[in-house]
């Protein structure tokens, strides 16, 4: 059963996240084993949900061939450089930290993570902006229908696919500063 | 919704197994409501005394014999543990055995399991007694941040004392429950901090229609109002020219107990007296006791800042943040909540009985009693496999919804291989060796050539947020259960010890130009430290203090040029020690600038 079929969701791309929320809270209230679903049945649901919820997946799922082709759009690119270096100086910085011996040459290392925090911070919102720039076609390949625009749909997908992997990392070094700083 | 009499429904009874107190609580006539004891109490101490012959007390009267006699408390942050992963201060109180270890007792001792047992037994006893019937069911609550072993630990304490487990439930998502039941038309994301007396929860949850969703949860299993007790004792037998580490065990539960008192009494007043019958008074006030909270209230705030990241959510996007658990009486930790989600902290709930209250929803929830509720709760921490090299392979991501399912395929690697050694962990860091094991299991593989005997595994996280492994064979498609057996720690500790012993073996002889050396390192990182950040706070430090940290540095200075083992290494200890105060003003100005930064 296909992602959309399980979430009684009607196939669009361009979804409101707090409908699909909604919608899986409403159905887990048959489908959760306390409830007098099961476990299989949750399940389905779950993973129908994590699939959607996610941009890149939801596009994913609507492809014909899974596996996403075509030019990656330049604004993701040109993002490549800034947050593989973003990610790097914290992951130093967090390995300078660990071998810091002294409460001192801690504490003055840790003066470096509010700038640290900020260049990741506006490395996530110039993501989260190139991520709304690809969403925003969803609205295009709804109303042309999916089947027309595969090629482009293909090519939005990989970019998505490099977004949401970059703000995982972002996240992942992010929470790994706030759990260094505060011990 | 229905009574609890209806004779149609058996009772389940919700138990918050809390690390100083517990409480057992029943839905009826749809509303929660905790059982007191003969006496009149709703909540019991979690203390046991065993004597010479296996008696057993629980609770109240167990604690009446505390300071003359060995009483076990806090017994559940050895939920779960291993021997070899506890603390010297911790292992002073227990005794190895062969399964585990055991608490000290007036008798035989009894395992942390044993004792909860005991408690459990105690809570089941107060439920038939108030309800007037048999009670075989019951919900236990566990703070969010238990893993596994620690969950399936107390399973098996709860089944111990006669009771069926139904579910085991996250204590911030069981007074998320509590302090939704008034609000369900209501469509809410809130977070519930949750800081008792032996450990630290916080979790993220959206309401809407019933369900309570919960979003990321962060915590520590190992911070609460006993490390607080602790180091306010600490800080009193500093005064008081006494060490603490060689106190015995009956003068650390006396400190302990003052401790305590004081700590209370701070909450309500600025100075109190620290009193120890001929030995001292030390008087504390606020500001002293707030200075020795600041790591702890470090931490709380790095749980609930990577609680938000997690959850994708900003401090303004919820719409309460409820506090429960003892330790939330106390001002310092109030105000840092209010700093950390830039709200006043939601204070409706019962710190003491809100999760009790709350394990009693769920356990009406499960008997069919409670319809309009149900509780989508996530796994804290990620689950995954040893891969080559040592690394950690996640196959279900913390703050997944649970119950879930994750798939691996396994191949083998050699022609004929019957077996494959899996090492299950849970925890966030690369390498394996750095999280938590859970144990290993073996896939079992049908003899074949390399690679072509292929084995698909399936992890489960049910509800209680325990897991199984079940083995598919591709070619015959039978399902086996794999056993995820712990011995193999055992070994590997043995081995650690050896391989320990070896080195200190060898190292004996370079000691003390090692001792040089290492002292050597942390001297070098902590001078320039030490230019830089005089630099920067000079002005701010009082001359005396600034006076200690100069004296040292130039002691150090001299101790490198004169080449002397252990006359640096106490001078960099001294140093260390005169530096504290710069370390945390640089920490503040850090920290705050961190803060102001989120904001904008």
């Amino acid at each position: 059963m296909s992602a959309y079929a399980r979430l009684g969701m009607p196939k669009v791309l361009a979804l409101e996240e707090k409908t699909l929320e909604a919608r899986f809270q409403e159905l887990g209230k048959q489908a959760h084993p306390d409830v007098g679903g099961s476990d299989e049945e949750f399940e389905t649901l779950r993973r129908a949900y994590e699939v959607l919820k996610n941009p890149a997946s939801r596009l994913q799922e609507a492809l014909e061939e899974k596996n996403p082709r075509g030019n990656v759009a330049t604004q993701v690119m040109d993002l490549f450089g800034p947050v593989a270096d973003g990610v790097q100086k914290a992951e130093a910085f967090l390995t300078e930290r660990t071998a810091a011996r002294s409460e001192l040459g801690r504490a003055l290392l840790d003066t470096r993570v509010p700038a640290l925090k900020k260049e990741l911070e506006a490395l996530g919102a110039q993501l989260h902006e190139v991520e709304k720039m690809l969403t925003s076609r969803f609205e295009v390949f709804d109303q042309q229908g999916w089947q027309h625009c595969q090629t482009e749909m293909s090519e939005t997908a990989r970019g998505l696919t490099f977004v949401t992997k970059w703000q995982a990392q972002l996240r992942h070094v992010t929470g790994k500063l706030f759990e260094a700083l505060m011990g | 919704m229905g009574d609890i009499g209806n004779s149609m429904s058996e009772v389940i009874v919700g138990i918050d197994l809390g690390t100083t107190q517990s409480a057992v609580g029943v839905v009826d006539s749809g509303f929660p409501i905790l059982l007191a004891d003969e006496e009149g109490h709703s909540l019991t101490p979690s203390a046991v005394w065993q004597g010479k012959n296996g008696e057993i007390e629980v609770g109240h009267s167990a604690v009446r014999r505390a300071g003359t006699q060995t009483v076990i408390t806090s017994v559940k942050g050895l939920m779960g543990r291993r021997f070899s992963e506890l603390q010297d201060s911790e292992k002073t109180y227990v005794t190895k055995i062969d399964t585990g270890f055991t608490v000290t007792t007036e008798g035989d001792g009894l395992t942390p399991e044993e004792a909860s047992a005991e408690i459990l037994r105690k809570m089941k006893q107060i439920a038939e007694a108030r309800l007037e019937t048999e009670v075989n069911k019951a919900v236990i609550t566990v703070p969010a941040y238990f893993h596994d072993s620690q969950r399936a630990a107390t399973k098996r304490a709860g089944e111990l004392a006669g009771l069926e487990v139904v579910r085991i439930l996250s204590e911030p998502t069981a007074a998320a429950l509590s302090y939704g039941l008034d609000r369900l038309g209501e469509a809410a994301k809130v977070a519930v901090f949750d800081l008792g007396g032996g450990t630290f929860d916080v979790s993220l949850l959206e309401m809407r229609d019933g369900v309570f969703e919960v979003l990321s949860t962060s915590g520590d299993t190992r911070l609460g109002g006993d490390d607080f007790d602790h180091a306010i004792s600490q800080f009193a037998a500093k005064q008081l020219d006494t060490d603490w580490e060689t106190l015995a065990p009956l003068e650390h539960v006396r400190w302990l107990t003052e401790a305590r008192r004081v700590k209370h009494a701070l909450s309500s007043e600025d100075e109190v007296t620290f009193r120890i019958p001929f030995v001292g008074d030390v008087p504390m006030s606020r500001a002293d006791f707030d200075q020795l909270l600041e790591p702890f209230l470090g931490r709380m705030e790095g749980g609930c800042r990577r609680a938000l990241l997690d959850a994708d959510l900003k401090e303004g996007d919820l719409k309460a943040v409820v506090m429960v658990g003892g330790s939330s009486r106390i001002p310092a930790v109030k105000e840092r909540v209010q700093k950390i989600f830039q709200r006043e902290p939601d204070l409706s709930q019962h710190p003491d009985e809100a999760i009790a209250r709350g394990a009693a929803i769920q356990a009406g929830v499960l008997a069919g009693v409670v319809r309009e509720i149900l509780l989508l709760d996530v796994t804290p921490l990620s689950l995954g496999i040893e891969t080559m090299g040592g690394l950690m392979n996640v196959l279900i991501p913390r703050n997944s919804t649970i119950p879930c399912k994750a798939g691996e395929m396994f191949t083998n690697a050699a022609d004929g291989q019957e077996s494959m050694k899996v090492r299950v962990l849970q925890g966030e860091r690369e390498l394996a060796r750095d999280n938590w094991e859970l144990g290993d299991f073996r896939v079992p593989f049908t003899p074949e050539r390399r690679g072509q005997a292929r084995v698909g595994v399936e992890f489960r996280i049910d509800a209680d947020g325990l897991l199984t492994v079940l083995a598919r064979d591709v070619a015959t498609g039978a399902d086996t259960l794999l056993e995820v057996g712990s011995t193999a720690v055992d070994v590997a500790e043995a081995q650690v010890e050896k391989m320990v012993s070896e080195s200190v073996k060898f190292a004996f002889e370079d000691m003390n130009a090692r001792v040089f050396e290492e002292a050597k390192l942390k001297a070098n990182e902590l001078l320039p430290a030490v230019e830089i950040a005089l630099e920067q706070f000079q002005h701010e430090l009082s001359q005396e203090d600034l006076q200690a940290i100069t004296s040292a540095r130039d002691s150090v200075t001299d101790a490198i040029k004169s080449q002397d083992a252990t006359g640096l290494k106490n001078a960099v200890e001294t140093l260390d020690h005169a530096t504290e105060g710069l370390a945390a003003l640089l920490v503040e100005k850090a920290s705050s600038a961190l803060f102001s930064n989120s904001q904008d």
